[in-house]
């Protein structure tokens, strides 16, 4: 586990923990691990267009390490824990090299539910494909929408930088909503 | 020049009241009081010459007539001139905010009216405020709101606006109350109820100057935010104090059930006033629905509807009271408590008061933020435009004339000086102000996920200016308040003092003290994807975290707001606001081009279009049938306007229709294309030589195309390809930035064109991949590399506008000629030989 992962660990506190637990024990029916299949029961979540993404995020190894590749049948507490603690609110005293590796952090979750294939490129097909789940939900819109969106996006990304969106690229192109996701990081764990 | 334009606008106004001053020395034998109504009955039909007999007049002059409509007509256009007038020189407005610039120009008519002996119109009363000036103001407002941010920060909206209104209200009032004691000031006659109702009249901030500034320096969003809904609501809380505090300070006693009574009714009233506007908000889009065939109609809905819902609230609030009566009178039967019957009687007379406008502001926010979200996608796109126009328009000509008519007061009215309690209102109102925004941030910041800093504090404090609503709030008091002119006093020089000394300043001290910022714009497809994607992201962990918050909340709203949706708007195609953002990018770009471009649009894919044809077939020698059918289409592509034009007639009662501008858009979508495939390897002089709608004399289309091959292969290629950066050519980055609005010219520079090759790579996806390997003497070969990744793009985006019947039957051949080889691109690339590829061209 990176030395980040567990800045972050450590600044989310006993009684949080406690409540994650409890809320893990309820997903898993009291085992020690929890499946895609638990996860994909609850009843809210299935309403949401990346279900999948948002569910396969909890099983990549990716979130869990540096370094880490593929992605496992089943998890256990700590890696429950470790990809929640991606959400946490950024503490309010915090250097400005502490924030930018929150944000990087951050960023790189948000990276690794669009670059499926873990090659560290996002390729037009994975972005069309996130595009498409994006949509699903609001109807018959086609698939031919969401390519020429997607095929758009890409465009802009490539007009601002080299194109490819590798890690930095995206950076570049999310830094004016990364308020967004600063913002967004609500107390899940109060 | 301002002081030119001083002079004019002075010359202008003596000219505007010039005539009303000749006027009123000739009606100067009508008594004043009779004056200052301006409702003149002194003279009926003035003839000249006197009518003698039953001779027909040749000449009839009816002023009284026209008086008032006349008069108002000149007030709003005096204002509108002084609006002109601060922008012609743009400057003053950056340094003082136009408020100001309205205020002084009110000051310098007053000067000259006063000089006059002339009295301002005495049109601003208390109903003409509420039933025709406010509305529009919070309309404006409400309409203009950015409505996510605002519903993020709700909380700490209706927290401050509320809460921090009543904090301000209670504690200047109280605070004020105490100093009067003091004998040396000379107010010991004011009572508690009415520097509670001065009070609550000082508390309505009226930041547009704050605002503007904000806007300016790119402030961060939840500041913006939380400035622009407090501003807005607490009007709406400030009118029920100023109603609440109105009657009471009528009563002669004040007792707890006349408190409680006033608590229930603020939130009846409240929740009335939602309800009210939220049900007239669906009607509204419910209407529009079925306007289909009457387009030109649709703008009044808007209009109508939010006013139906003000006026009707107004109506109810009467028998809100009531309600709120009768269940303090349960209440009160239940605790066996007996008000004095006398003050029961007292509170009858008093509802009959016309300036019950309490929970209309509410009503009609609701109905604006309501009617904004469904009325918008029902109506065409003129009417939304017109709509959006005619709200601003209205909103700020009724805020111009408010302070210019300040202005003109601020002259011309007997003021009753105090210095004590003018000084000691400046002083409290700063100091509450600074106070509750210190303590209500300590409060609501452990519930905010981005706290408020302190910087943010100052700004928030700072930016509380007053304003309008303040002046026309104090001016329209009644006239049973005895020391009503001592608050007209005050309160002006409160405005005064906040409009000119903060709102000079702040913009300064915001930008000294470095406030957080946020870029402002959102308007690029990724942005609008990543936010959604993260919203759905942050919905999908809290559901998980079994946790139910904001974007929880969001999420199942949004799954409701589908079912209303179907019944609410015509054709539900539901749409994200992702499309929503792209369609309306690509109609700017469209929209653009046709301004800066007109014609060029239809004369660069000219030759391109041939092109495509010619590769995919033999050439031939002969003019063949389908070189024939190559110059048809090149002719029904380029004539389309022409073809447009005579058939688009307007009868009297019907709009034109906008499938133009989809068409617009569709070719805008192939000619962007054509340019990002071509521009490397054209150059300007090439790109004006192809403007023909017809070949030259003599000349087939093959033989054309032979002689710029032979050309194109005499030429080493490089050259060209490091021709690329070196020409300036901004149409083209103009064009072919239709998806990247933000980086116009960027891959101009020399660096950047051998990284076009990795970006086209990387569109190309997994396909590009192969392209890996080529030696750096493959760069020459760069160009038509690109237009090979552009073309891979071509056919997706072609078919997602055509929603018109007509845009998509035109557009039906297009995937097939422009797909033909790039839909397959694997199969296509290995036989790919550059030299042909550039032959071709």
């Amino acid at each position: 586990m990176s030395s980040l992962i567990l800045f972050l660990l450590i600044s989310v506190s006993l009684e949080q923990i406690v409540i994650l637990h409890n809320r893990f024990n309820q997903l898993s029916h009291n085992s020690d691990v929890l499946r895609r299949e638990d996860l994909r029961k609850i009843p809210d979540l299935a309403c949401n267009p990346i279900q999948s993404q948002i569910v396969e995020a909890f099983f990549d190894e990716r979130n869990f390490k540096k370094g880490g590749e593929g992605s496992v049948q089943e998890i256990g507490f700590e890696e429950f824990l470790t990809v929640m603690s991606y959400f946490r609110p950024p503490e309010t005293h915090l250097t400005a090299e502490q924030k930018e590796e929150i944000r990087r952090t951050k960023m790189r979750f948000l990276f690794n539910m669009h670059d499926t294939d873990n090659d560290g490129t996002i390729t037009l097909e994975e972005y069309r494909h996130v595009v498409e789940e994006l949509l699903s939900r609001s109807g018959s819109l086609g698939k031919e929408t969401a390519k020429s969106i997607a095929d758009a996006a890409m465009l802009e990304v490539a007009s601002i930088s080299m194109g490819r969106m590798i890690l930095k690229e995206l950076e570049i192109e999310t830094r004016m909503n990364i308020h967004f996701l600063n913002m967004d990081t609500t107390f899940f764990c109060k | 020049a301002i002081f030119g334009f001083f002079i004019w606008c002075s010359i202008l106004s003596l000219f505007g009241f010039g005539a009303n001053a000749v006027l009123s020395q000739k009606r100067a034998t009508s008594p004043q009081s009779d004056f200052t109504t301006r409702v003149p009955k002194d003279d009926g039909p003035q003839t000249f010459p006197e009518p003698e007999g039953p001779s027909l007049p040749v000449f009839t002059l009816n002023y009284p007539r026209i008086q008032i409509p006349f008069e108002i007509t000149l007030w709003v256009l005096l204002a509108s001139f002084a609006k002109i007038g601060f922008h012609v020189y743009h400057k003053i407005t950056i340094w003082v905010p136009e408020t100001c610039l309205l205020i002084t120009i009110g000051l310098i008519v007053g000067a000259i009216m006063h000089s006059v002996h002339e009295r301002p119109p005495a049109v601003l009363t208390s109903s003409v405020f509420f039933l025709y000036m406010l509305p529009p103001i919070v309309l404006d407002s409400a309409y203009f709101m950015p409505t996510s941010p605002f519903f993020e920060n709700l909380g700490t909206v209706m927290w401050f606006s509320v809460v921090g209104t009543l904090w301000n209200s209670i504690g200047v009032g109280v605070s004020l109350f105490g100093v009067c004691q003091i004998p040396a000031l000379g107010a010991q006659d004011i009572s508690l109820q009415e520097n509670l109702l001065f009070a609550s009249i000082v508390s309505a901030v009226d930041p547009v100057a704050a605002l503007a500034v904000f806007e300016d320096v790119n402030v961060n969003e939840q500041l913006y935010i939380v400035v622009f809904g407090e501003s807005l609501f607490n009007d709406a809380v400030t009118v029920v104090l100023y109603n609440l505090f109105n009657h009471v300070a009528e009563l002669p006693v004040v007792d707890a059930p006349d408190v409680l009574l006033a608590v229930v009714r603020f939130f009846v009233v409240g929740l009335g006033g939602i309800l009210l506007g939220v049900l007239f908000g669906f009607v509204a889009a419910f209407t529009t629905r079925f306007t289909r065939k009457v387009r030109e109609i649709e703008p009044l809905f808007i209009f109508m509807y939010s006013y139906l819902a003000y006026l009707l609230a107004e109506f109810l609030s009467l028998s809100s009271i009531m309600a709120s009566r009768i269940s303090v009178g349960f209440f009160f039967l239940v605790t066996e408590y007996h008000r004095p019957p006398q003050s029961r009687a007292e509170l009858l007379p008093a509802n009959e008061n016309p300036a019950f406008a309490s929970i209309i502001v509410v009503s009609i926010v609701t109905c604006a933020l309501t009617m904004k979200h469904y009325v918008e996608e029902n109506v065409s796109q003129r009417s939304c435009t017109t709509i959006r126009h005619a709200i601003r328009m209205l909103g700020t000509v009724s805020e111009t004339l408010i302070f210019f008519f300040l202005g003109v007061v601020t002259i011309t009215t007997d003021h009753e000086w105090n210095w004590g309690y003018i000084l000691f209102t400046l002083l409290f109102a700063q100091l509450w102000r600074g106070l509750g925004i210190l303590v209500l941030t300590q409060i609501i910041n452990p519930f905010r996920t981005i706290p408020f800093n302190f910087k943010d504090q100052f700004g928030l404090a700072y930016g509380g200016l007053r304003g309008a609503v303040t002046f026309a709030l104090v001016y329209t008091l009644p006239d049973s308040i005895f020391r009503k002119k001592l608050f007209v006093t005050a309160s002006i020089v409160i405005i005064i003092f906040t409009v000119f000394v903060q709102g000079i300043s702040i913009r300064p001290i915001i930008k000294l003290i470095n406030v957080r910022t946020t870029s402002w714009s959102r308007d690029t497809i990724n942005v609008e994807i990543h936010t959604r994607l993260m919203e759905h992201t942050i919905a999908g962990i809290e559901d998980l975290c079994g946790q139910w918050s904001r974007h929880a909340l969001k999420d199942k709203f949004m799954r409701f707001n589908r079912v209303i949706r179907k019944i609410l708007i015509r054709d539900n195609r539901p749409e994200s606001s992702i499309v929503a953002l792209y369609k309306k990018l690509e109609l700017q770009n469209a929209m653009l081009s046709l301004e800066t471009i007109s014609g060029d649009i239809s004369a660069s894919p000219s030759l391109v279009s041939l092109h495509e044809k010619t590769t995919s077939y033999k050439p031939k020698k002969t003019v063949s049938p389908s070189d024939l059918k190559a110059i048809h289409e090149l002719l029904s592509k380029n004539m389309y306007k022409i073809r447009e034009r005579t058939v688009s007639y307007t009868g009297k009662h019907t709009l034109p229709d906008d499938s133009c501008a989809r068409e617009i858009l569709l070719r805008r979508h192939t000619s962007v294309r054509r340019s990002l495939r071509t521009r490397s390897l054209r150059d300007p002089e090439k790109v004006r030589g192809q403007k023909y709608f017809s070949l030259p004399l003599g000349q087939s289309l093959d033989s054309r195309f032979t002689t710029k091959k032979f050309s194109c292969e005499g030429d080493n290629s490089a050259p060209m390809l490091n021709d690329l950066p070196a020409r300036p050519n901004p149409r083209q980055w103009l064009r072919s930035s239709s998806r990247a609005k933000m980086t116009l010219g960027r891959l101009d520079t020399p660096s950047e064109a051998g990284s076009m090759e990795d970006g086209q790579r990387a569109v190309l996806g997994r396909h590009g991949q192969s392209r890996l390997s080529s030696t750096p003497a493959d760069v020459t070969l760069q160009a038509p590399h690109q237009r090979r990744g552009a073309e891979d793009r071509e056919p997706d985006s072609k078919e997602d506008v055509s929603a018109s019947p007509p845009a998509r039957r035109r557009t039906a051949e297009l995937p097939e000629r422009g797909g033909g080889g790039a839909r397959r691109p694997l199969l296509r690339r290995p036989h790919w030989k550059p030299q042909d590829e550039l032959g071709d061209l």
